[in-house]
């Protein structure tokens, strides 16, 4: 039995195909592109078979015969698709995977040149890589601690280089 | 009553549900699963639509999903 046999009739085309020959996704491709002018049927007459059926819509007229090589140029064209579309897979798998695991590697070259070789954080002279509050927060509170440590001693001191009875005396 | 026979291998199982639940308003639909597929009786009640026309129009829904969800990635079941 050959791949193709289709049947014209007036206002019907019934085409009968190979279900091993044609890839499905080509069947239905193929079927789809008919779906807004024709109504679509599809049906396995036997184990091995499909049918695809063609019939006008209310109203509108078929070409039986142009629609019948039609919908064979679709299924022809739409197998070379699927066909093409399947060898080159592999290559965009392998084109996608490349540009993943480049992407991957890149990142660790970089922050290891940063950190030198030992993993030492980098010499940060301006304090740029220090969040806001490592930067002033803790500095301000060192300083006002010490300020703070300062002004006891120079009170201490003041208060042991006063004279007896000075004090006493300005009041 | 016109009796529409999808086969299992063809048309996606929901896509044949929901065909016949979006054209349920204009006519009766008995849904039944057989071995060989899915079946679907229409029996149009609403004024003015031919029952043809109207099995031939969720023919083409059923097909129409069917091909969506493939293209989803889905399987027909």
């Amino acid at each position: 039995m050959n791949d193709l046999q289709s049947t014209v009739s007036a206002d019907r085309v019934e085409l009968d195909l190979d279900a091993e020959a044609f890839p499905r996704d080509a069947v239905y491709a193929a079927a789809f592109t008919f779906i807004d002018r024709c109504y679509v049927r599809l049906d396995q007459p036997v184990p091995g078979r499909i049918g695809i059926s063609l019939r006008a819509k209310t109203g509108g007229a078929l070409d039986a015969a142009a629609a019948a090589a039609e919908l064979e140029n679709e299924l022809l064209a739409q197998s070379w698709r699927q066909r093409i579309s399947d060898e080159g897979s592999e290559l965009t798998a392998s084109i996608v995977a490349g540009a993943f695991s480049s992407a991957a590697a890149a990142p660790g070259v970089f922050v290891d040149d940063l950190l030198g070789a030992d993993g030492a954080a980098f010499d940060d002279p301006l304090g740029i890589a220090l969040s806001w509050e490592e930067k002033y927060t803790k500095k301000t509170a060192d300083a006002g601690g010490a300020a703070l440590e300062a002004g006891a001693a120079a009170v201490e001191e003041a208060g042991s280089a006063l004279p007896v009875g000075e004090g006493e005396q300005g009041t | 009553m016109i009796e529409l026979r999808f086969h299992h291998e063809l048309y996606d199982g929901f896509a044949v549900d929901e065909a016949a639940k979006v054209y349920g308003p204009y006519g009766t639909m008995e849904l039944v699963r057989e071995p060989s597929g899915y079946v679907v009786r229409v029996t149009a009640t609403a004024e003015g639509i031919a029952e043809r026309t109207l099995a031939a129009e969720l023919c083409n829904y059923a097909l129409g999903l069917t091909i969506e969800k493939q293209g989803s990635g889905e399987a027909a079941v």
